[in-house]
């Protein structure tokens, strides 16, 4: 009967042990700008607001080129993705990048977005009306 | 206050007086019970007309309704119209407390002994809802007129999204049973008596919670563009927690049910599902992870009200267990089969939970990391890849062994048979998937285990089925989870994926397929790409790279070609100019009467030229100057072969071309977009192309997913209606 629980227990115990090892080595935490610039060979994740008309498409290598600010210290950082980008990219106001830097970009995996939402401007007019 | 809110107010009050007369029934005459039941019919009328209310605003454009005017446009589809009810958060509420009062309705004239205990549960669950209304309702008035709505959120106007949300609702209001059953029985100190009463409502709940989320995941395959069917995003996650949880449940009621084990277990798993129904609700709506989802869900006033719910349910829950757990019967001695049978039971009900454990520690892992590190963190698809495949295996292998060891019944207790041909399967599984490309060892190792549950399981339904037995629900369904887990795998990590940039009448060929782009039309919402595919049948595809206006957001629709043995899909990811040297393309918004510049032009937009109203056409007058020099032309805004666009046109004067991409149907100004036409391409006069960026990729046996999805669900049915069948007639 010991032996049993013995047994059960230290499976469940490996099981979370490779499981949080695993979390461990793939999470991508939010750096900023610059500590983002050091970190190499490992995902992270940037945020930061869209520079409106910074965008461009290099339509040789199908790349999509565009530039954030991060708001604290204006600092301006170049993403490389060729990932499709968010459907309401447009009119994002914050972007998340999920990526790494190297020579001058942030190559971006991943994309997310912030919008302008229709929640927010739910709020927005009710803060006209009060 | 409007007609609607009136409807939310009087349910609010009904379920006060339906807790009031449930509570004074206890021991008491029976005429207090009827009151209480006649309360559950009114208030099941009452939300039916407050839901067909809401429809019929929807129907008829009352944009004067703030939640309709979000959701609904004049021109939406009538079908769209009706999904509007349950397309925004506050809609989606009111559904979910008329499925919570249906259940409750049927609970109240199936559950016998335990209805008065139960429905003051019940009532104190649908009262948590009404306050989320009453917080937010869909019925609340627009400050001002609008002549027409905002029209649905474009990512939702697809048929599976008009019925996913209502299916998923109808699975968190049929998670309430099992939970307040059990709250009642331990109330009415009955120990045991609601597990047999909670078991069909567990496994039906189960059933249809997977037939919502997998519905939700069929829609992003056809609809997002992903490339997938499943991201790992905290939404979709977030629906995964009650299903686990009540697929543990599920296993853990078979076990007591037979050898009565596993009853505090079992509790706290009912407890705990419904928990994760308001968590899931909470995690989704609140905001908190709007940071790392693609949904992004923004931040609501809901966070306050749900917080108070998880809280209450957690609290009430909780109590119930440390307070009853004593009073629990001893679990009885079991026999050596019996031994065994639990011991796999206890075995999967551990992988529920260890899986629980990382899909919630994954999903949470940006709030709980936001705690203990400055820089909160996210955790990437590849955590719950590795982490699915390590319980995945386990429970292939179960539901492997499982029809082996007790399929026979007792007279033939084990079937070598069975087992050989299960191994067989499984070894054919893995072939098949080394020959796509599958390279993983520990993903060859799940195939196997799931070819060989697929084969020992599908042994005994058809067993099942020649011998006429009622039981073999439960090998459809675990033939269905084993060929469901068998699809993931081999479409995921046997497809082969490329990346195209193509201009018309560009072509490629790509796993057997030649893919030409035959042409690239802009039409009123964006840009259409047609394509002409030669392979194992000629094909004419096409994908859209839709841009809608009123909801201001943009949206790539996949081209997929379906085939028995896998799909060919077809992912847009960007629309660019080809021709010149400087295609780079900006907007311009002009009301009548006034300008916008275009660098030092100033571009008036003077006013519409109806000569070709006729067919349809509009003429937009425009003027520009550059210092001294003026010109005027014309830009006509017409229908095309897919909706209304207009030609390119260029100034005299300046190497600037516009377009008129639309005209807002509300302030009626014109969203012109113009860009710098280069020296070369005026010299060359070569024509501007319209090229697309798209991804190709071959997805072998996703169908066996869907099959897999519909034959698990189909077993998950069929048990819980056969198990309502046996408690009706006192059969265990």
């Amino acid at each position: 009967m010991k032996s049993k629980y013995i047994v059960g227990t230290i499976v469940i115990i490996a099981c979370f042990a490779v499981g949080i090892y695993s979390l461990k080595t793939s999470m991508t935490p939010y750096v900023p700008f610059d500590e983002a610039m050091k970190i190499t060979g490992r995902d992270v994740q940037i945020i930061g607001d869209l520079v409106k008309e910074s965008s461009s498409f290099d339509k040789q290598s199908g790349e999509f080129v565009f530039s954030v600010k991060e708001k604290e210290t204006n600092v301006e950082m170049k993403i490389k993705t060729s990932d499709s980008l968010p459907p309401n990219f447009e009119h994002s106001t914050q972007v998340v990048a999920i990526g790494s830097y190297s020579d001058g970009y942030f190559n971006a995996s991943r994309i997310l977005v912030k919008c302008p939402s229709k929640y927010e401007k739910k709020a927005a007019e009710e803060a006209d009306k009060g | 206050m409007t007609f609607g809110n009136i409807l939310i107010n009087a349910l609010f009050w009904l379920n006060i007086a339906g807790f009031g007369f449930y509570l004074i029934s206890i021991g008491s005459s029976r005429n207090w019970k009827l009151a209480g039941r006649t309360v559950q019919w009114l208030k099941v009328s009452i939300a039916t007309v407050g839901v067909f209310y809401l429809g019929t605003l929807f129907v008829h454009d009352q944009f004067g309704f703030k939640y309709v005017y979000e959701n609904s446009a004049s021109a939406q589809e009538f079908l769209y119209k009706i999904s509007g009810i349950w397309a925004g958060q506050e809609g989606t509420f009111l559904l979910w407390l008329l499925m919570l009062a249906v259940v409750n309705l049927v609970l109240a004239y199936t559950i016998r002994d335990l209805e008065d205990w139960t429905m003051i549960f019940a009532a104190v669950m649908e009262i948590m809802l009404c306050i989320l209304l009453l917080k937010r309702s869909p019925f609340e008035l627009m400050p001002g007129a609008v002549s027409d709505g905002l029209g649905m959120n474009v990512l939702l106007k697809n048929p599976w999204m008009v019925i996913h949300p209502p299916i998923v609702f109808a699975g968190y209001a049929l998670a309430e049973a099992p939970f307040v059953i059990f709250l009642a029985s331990m109330a009415r100190g009955d120990k045991t008596a609601w597990t047999r009463l909670a078991r069909p409502w567990a496994v039906f709940s189960w059933g249809i919670l997977g037939i919502g989320i997998f519905l939700g995941s069929y829609w992003a395959y056809e609809v997002l563009g992903w490339g997938g069917y499943w991201g790992w995003d905290p939404v979709e996650n977030a629906s995964l927690f009650p299903w686990i949880v009540m697929g543990g449940l599920v296993h853990g009621l078979f076990l007591q049910a037979y050898h009565k084990r596993y009853i505090f277990w079992n509790a706290f798993m009912a407890v705990v599902a419904y928990l994760m129904v308001f968590y899931s609700t909470f995690l989704t709506r609140s905001g908190v992870l709007s940071n790392f989802s693609v949904h992004s869900f923004t931040g609501l006033d809901l966070y306050l009200p749900l917080m108070m719910s998880l809280g209450f349910i957690a609290l009430i829950g909780i109590s119930m267990l440390v307070v009853q757990a004593k009073r629990l019967p001893a679990e009885a001695e079991q026999s050596k089969n019996s031994k065994t049978r639990s011991a796999l039971l206890n075995a999967t009900i551990y992988c529920f939970w260890i899986f629980f454990g990382f899909v919630f520690l994954g999903t949470d892992w940006p709030i709980i990391s936001s705690y203990i590190a400055e820089n909160p963190s996210t955790v990437p698809g590849r955590f719950y890849n590795l982490t699915s495949l390590m319980v995945g295996i386990p429970l292939n292998l179960i539901m492997f062994v499982c029809p082996v060891i007790f399929g026979g019944g007792k007279e033939k207790p084990f079937s070598v048979g069975d087992l050989v041909a299960g191994v067989f399967a499984g070894a054919f599984s893995t072939i098949v998937c080394v020959f796509l490309g599958v390279k993983n060892v520990a993903a060859l190792v799940f195939v196997f285990s799931a070819g060989a549950a697929l084969m020992t399981n599908a042994l005994q339904l058809g067993r099942h089925l020649l011998s006429g037995r009622l039981s073999f629900a439960s090998y459809l369904a675990h033939a269905g989870v084993a060929l469901l887990l068998f699809g993931i795998i081999a479409s995921s990590l046997g497809s082969k994926t490329e990346r195209f940039v193509m201009v018309p009448g560009g072509s490629k060929d790509f796993q057997g397929y030649n893919i030409t782009l035959s042409g690239v039309r802009e039409y009123e919402f964006g840009h259409r790409a047609f394509l002409t595919i030669e392979g194992k049948k000629s094909l004419t595809a096409r994908m859209e790279f839709v841009a809608e206006q009123a909801q201001r957001m943009a949206v790539n629709k996949p081209f997929i070609s379906r085939f028995l043995t896998g799909d060919l899909y077809l992912t847009p990811i960007q629309v660019f100019r080809s021709g010149g040297d400087s295609e780079e393309e900006k907007y311009l918004r002009i009301g009548q009467g006034r300008f916008d510049m275009a660098e030092d032009v100033k571009v008036y937009f003077d006013g519409y030229d109806l000569e070709k109203m006729q067919q349809g056409t509009v003429g937009i007058v425009i003027r520009a100057e550059t210092g001294e020099k003026k010109e005027k032309f014309t830009i006509y805004y017409g229908p095309g072969q897919d909706g209304m666009f207009s030609r390119e046109t260029q100034m005299k004067e300046r190497a600037i071309a516009f377009e008129v991409v639309s005209i807002d149907p509300d302030s009626k100004e014109i969203i012109l977009r113009w860009r710098n036409v280069s020296e070369k391409e005026k010299e060359e006069m070569t024509p501007v192309q319209t090229g697309v960026v798209f991804q190709a990729s071959v997805k072998p046996y996703v169908n066996l997913f869907w099959l897999g999805i519909i034959l698990m669900s189909t077993g998950a049915l069929i048990a819980s209606a056969r198990r309502f069948v046996n408690n009706r007639k006192n059969i265990n």
